[in-house]
């Protein structure tokens, strides 16, 4: 139920009981011609199965249309445009209000019709929108007419029966849409293409950082690697040359193998690249594959380094490259079995962290990182250097683990005498806390002997005055008695409630205080 | 999407507004559409004659569908009528706030039936269960089970 304005206050008679606003959708109840708006009723009788007005019995069967005139009536109030406040000040009837905001409002929001714009603008802004976004002046009017043409075509279709003539139709009426849509489809075309260009020099340079970054790399790395360096070698199968792809021309896809071609080894742009690719298939290829298959693949990229050797003299940057490469090359020609083992460290290392494992093979590696400024392009010194060089290395891993090993040590033994410190602590405590226990249980004991004595002697005095003044007949003044005994009559009188032995003497307060009134009396 | 009781009492409330309550009751408070507060006062010849008394009516969501929790308000100050149907702690057995509710009601509609409930009283005394009751009662009187079984006031 949307929320309308009425201008005018409607007729009483059109107003729903139950939302105070005129009836939309009304319907009328069969037994006692009641009316309300149908949401209205059903939410009511999901709650009670009576109408509302009267209360009689009610269900949903009970309810029907409430006919043409009362529709109409409700129908032809008249409203405002919900966009007032933004501007808009047509007043329609209620039942072309609709219309109004899908296809009159210039305050209502409408989706530019520019393919792949769809943003949402009101239609007083459109033609702004159109010149600033998408050049074109005529963008509201194409707009208009675009709506019209498909509002035509879908009350053609609702009018015709069959399904062929509206497609007819439209094609008829709209050949400025198809000729729209073959130029948007052309540029399209040129933008896949391009994009398809650059997308493809991102993998290359992708390829040539993993390249560089090595055995660093992790196992699904490496596969994805293996993958590329797989599709690279059918690629340079299929053109017959091991090297690089020129990519300074953007080709559509049908068009890329044949694009394929040989950039001179000197060009320095593509230097880098071309290393990448030598130096993508020597790595990766003892990091690819098992153990059996170590040795022949290990020596291909001996081959394919040997040819590349030349290249790598005369390119000026990409120095880490230039180790890593000789690196390979002493571990697969000259050693293959002792070097297998270490390709295959990197390899199986490849599951747990690179830079920060503790193996000493994986160290050798981590000590040439890329971009290191020792490692420059030398000949057969710069093998014995590295050996040496790992040697320390390794020796200096020892001790720093040594050293890990011995805090650890201690670490832990601090540890321990802290533990045995808080168990003797706890144990004091408890000491403590028992003596305490202790301590009060006998102050318990001794206050209750205390009491015990006190009650005693509280007796004997009691017992001595009663005496006294049972001895001197009763004249004895309660004065007299306070100034005797020191301990004045209260103490008597207090005395009923101590004791099992004190009944006896329950009496005598009474008595003593006659003995104090008679006192008084006599002084 | 608002709610229909939001729609509901916009309507109510600008009714009021415009053409105001009946003689004896006002609109004392509605900032929300949630909790109403109206003042009650027992024209004409009456046990009440003098007293005011405060109403507050709570609205969920489904209102008119489903009734409004009505009571009257109890504090230092204020004090809830004496009527064999009203409650020393507010609460009101009356059957148009139970099952006899019904969407065609509204809240001044309420209003006038308490109203008249209080002016037809014979004799001004407590529920016979008013202190069983007190004792045990939920706070939204919604929540109480009555028996509606005196149609005599």
């Amino acid at each position: 139920m949307s929320v309308f304005n009425y201008i005018e206050t409607p007729n009483p008679n059109l107003i729903c009981c139950i939302c105070h606003a005129p009836f939309t959708s009304p319907v009328t109840t069969r037994t006692c011609f009641h009316t309300f708006c149908q949401d209205c009723i059903l939410q009511a009788l999901s709650h009670a199965a009576i109408c509302p007005i009267d209360r009689t019995p009610l269900r949903v069967e009970g309810i029907g249309r409430a006919g043409g005139i009362i529709e109409s009536l409700v129908d032809e109030l008249l409203v405002s445009c919900p966009h007032l406040d933004t501007g808009c000040t047509v007043t329609t009837q209620r039942q072309l209000m609709a219309h109004h905001l899908m296809e009159e409002c210039m305050f209502a929001e409408v989706e530019c019709p520019v393919l792949g714009c769809g943003q949402r603008v009101t239609r007083n802004r459109m033609g702004r929108h159109g010149k600033e976004t998408h050049h074109d002046d005529r963008l509201q009017e194409r707009e208009e007419e675009e709506r019209k043409n498909a509002r035509a075509s879908k009350n053609e279709k609702e009018d015709n029966s069959s399904g062929s003539e509206p497609l007819k139709s439209i094609q008829n009426e709209e050949p400025n849409k198809v000729t729209l849509l073959t130029e948007h489809n052309i540029l399209l075309l040129h933008r896949v293409a391009s994009l398809e260009g650059t997308v493809r020099e991102l993998k290359r340079e992708m390829e040539a950082v993993r390249s560089v970054l090595g055995p660093w790399l992790r196992v699904s790395q490496a596969q994805s690697t293996f993958q590329i360096h797989q599709r690279h070698q059918s690629l340079s199968s299929a053109s017959g040359i091991p090297g690089s792809i020129d990519l300074s021309v953007p080709h559509t896809p049908l068009e890329s193998n044949s694009a394929l071609q040989i950039a001179p080894p000197t060009s320095t742009s593509h230097g880098i690249l071309q290393q990448a690719h030598s130096r993508s298939r020597s790595i990766p290829g003892p990091s690819m594959t098992t153990p059996s298959s170590e040795l022949p693949t290990g020596m291909q990229p001996s081959s394919a380094s040997g040819s590349g050797s030349p290249q790598r003299s005369t390119s000026t940057n990409g120095s880490p490259e230039y180790f890593l490469e000789r690196e390979s090359e002493q571990r697969v020609v000259p050693q293959p079995s002792h070097r297998q083992l270490e390709n295959e460290a990197p390899q199986t290392r490849h599951d747990d962290v690179f830079f920060a494992s503790s193996f000493p093979d994986f160290h050798q590696d981590d000590m040439h990182g890329p971009g290191d400024p020792h490692y420059l392009n030398t000949g057969e010194s710069s093998s014995n250097l590295n050996h040496n060089n790992n040697a320390t290395r390794r020796t200096g891993a020892f001790s720093t683990l040594e050293s890990a090993l011995a805090d650890l040590e201690a670490a832990r033994q601090r540890t321990e005498l802290r533990v045995t410190n808080i168990e003797t602590s706890t144990g004091r405590t408890e000491m403590s806390l028992s003596s305490l226990a202790n301590e009060n249980l006998r102050m318990g004991e001794e206050l209750m002997g205390l009491r015990a004595g006190v009650h005693g002697l509280r007796m004997q005095m009691g017992n001595l005055l009663m005496e006294r003044d049972r001895e001197r007949g009763g004249v004895v003044s309660g004065l007299g008695g306070m100034a005797m005994g020191g301990m004045p009559v209260p103490i008597p009188l207090m005395m009923p409630g101590r004791g099992p032995g004190i009944n006896s003497m329950s009496g005598e307060p009474l008595d003593q205080s006659h003995r104090f009134g008679l006192s008084i009396t006599k002084l | 999407m608002t709610s229909i009781s939001v729609r509901r009492l916009q309507k109510e409330l600008t009714e009021i507004q415009n053409e105001g309550c009946p003689v004896g009751i006002n609109l004392l408070k509605a900032d929300d559409f949630q909790t109403w507060f109206f003042t009650l006062e027992v024209m004409g010849d009456s046990l009440y004659q003098g007293e005011a008394y405060t109403l507050m009516f709570r609205f969920e969501p489904q209102y008119p569908i489903s009734s409004p929790a009505v009571q009257f308000v109890v504090s230092h100050d204020k004090q809830a009528p004496i009527h064999p149907h009203v409650y020393s702690n507010g609460h009101i057995c009356a059957s148009i706030l139970g099952s006899e509710w019904s969407p065609v009601l509204s809240v001044v509609a309420v209003c006038v039936t308490l109203q008249s409930m209080l002016a037809s009283c014979k004799k001004k005394e407590r529920p016979p269960d008013n202190d069983r009751y007190v004792r045990t009662a939920p706070d939204n009187p919604k929540k109480t089970v009555f028996h509606y079984d005196d149609d005599t006031v």
